[in-house]
């Protein structure tokens, strides 16, 4: 029983350590990757630690283990929202519908179609 | 359960694989920063599994916590000096 409980946990937070790894290749923004790192980040650690706290059972280790899985708790989001509020205090600008693809041939199209290369050059 | 163990210990080494793209191609130094603090969080969870694996939890535990606060304070610092350089340029 106590090895399926663990094993549950730590199903889950292999999938969710998963899905964090995932959107930190594949968003587009500095925000959203920073959304994704953060919160299935922490989730799949504390699911990771508690599974194997579950499966030690109580014991001096497992209760250390708990200690980390506190700081965890709380350590992650603090370190994200630092990381987070640094880049918009840099100036880091959010990922719209707007600019979400600064380099589109759209944009130069409404100028002039035969030579935009050398008119954005110009610039 | 001991070969679930064994395989979260490599899933996770293929995990932190998958975050070194992130490292090395970060537009900005605030990627950068996201990509090492998550290889870093990986990196204090597989020195647990890998306590569990060698029956000696009670040695690498310490090893995990000075680790996870090294990450921290090193998330902490990475803020505050890139917060302070943007607003002087």
């Amino acid at each position: 029983m106590i090895n399926v409980i663990s094993g549950v946990m730590i199903a889950a937070g292999l999938f969710f350590l998963f899905v964090s790894s995932l959107g930190i290749v594949r968003l587009p923004d500095f925000y959203t990757r920073n959304h994704a790192a953060g919160k299935s980040g922490t989730l799949g650690a504390i699911l990771i630690l508690g599974g194997l706290a579950i499966y030690n059972g109580w014991d001096i280790v497992s209760l250390k283990l708990l200690i980390i899985l506190v700081f965890f708790f709380i350590g992650g989001p603090t370190a994200t929202h630092a990381v987070a509020r640094a880049a918009s205090r840099y100036g880091l600008e959010p990922w719209t519908l707007k600019n979400r693809q600064p380099y589109d041939p759209d944009e130069s199209a409404g100028e002039g179609v035969d030579a935009d290369e050398t008119k954005g050059g110009g610039r | 359960m001991d070969g679930l163990i064994t395989f979260s210990a490599f899933f996770i080494l293929l995990l932190n694989a998958i975050c070194v793209y992130r490292l090395v191609k970060g537009p900005t130094v605030f990627d950068r920063a996201i990509g090492v603090s998550l290889i870093s969080n990986n990196a204090v969870i597989m020195i647990v599994i890998i306590g569990f694996i060698f029956d000696r939890v009670d040695m690498f535990f310490d090893i995990a916590l000075a680790y996870a606060l090294l990450n921290f304070i090193l998330a902490i610092t990475l803020g505050k000096y890139f917060e302070r350089r943007g607003k002087q340029s």
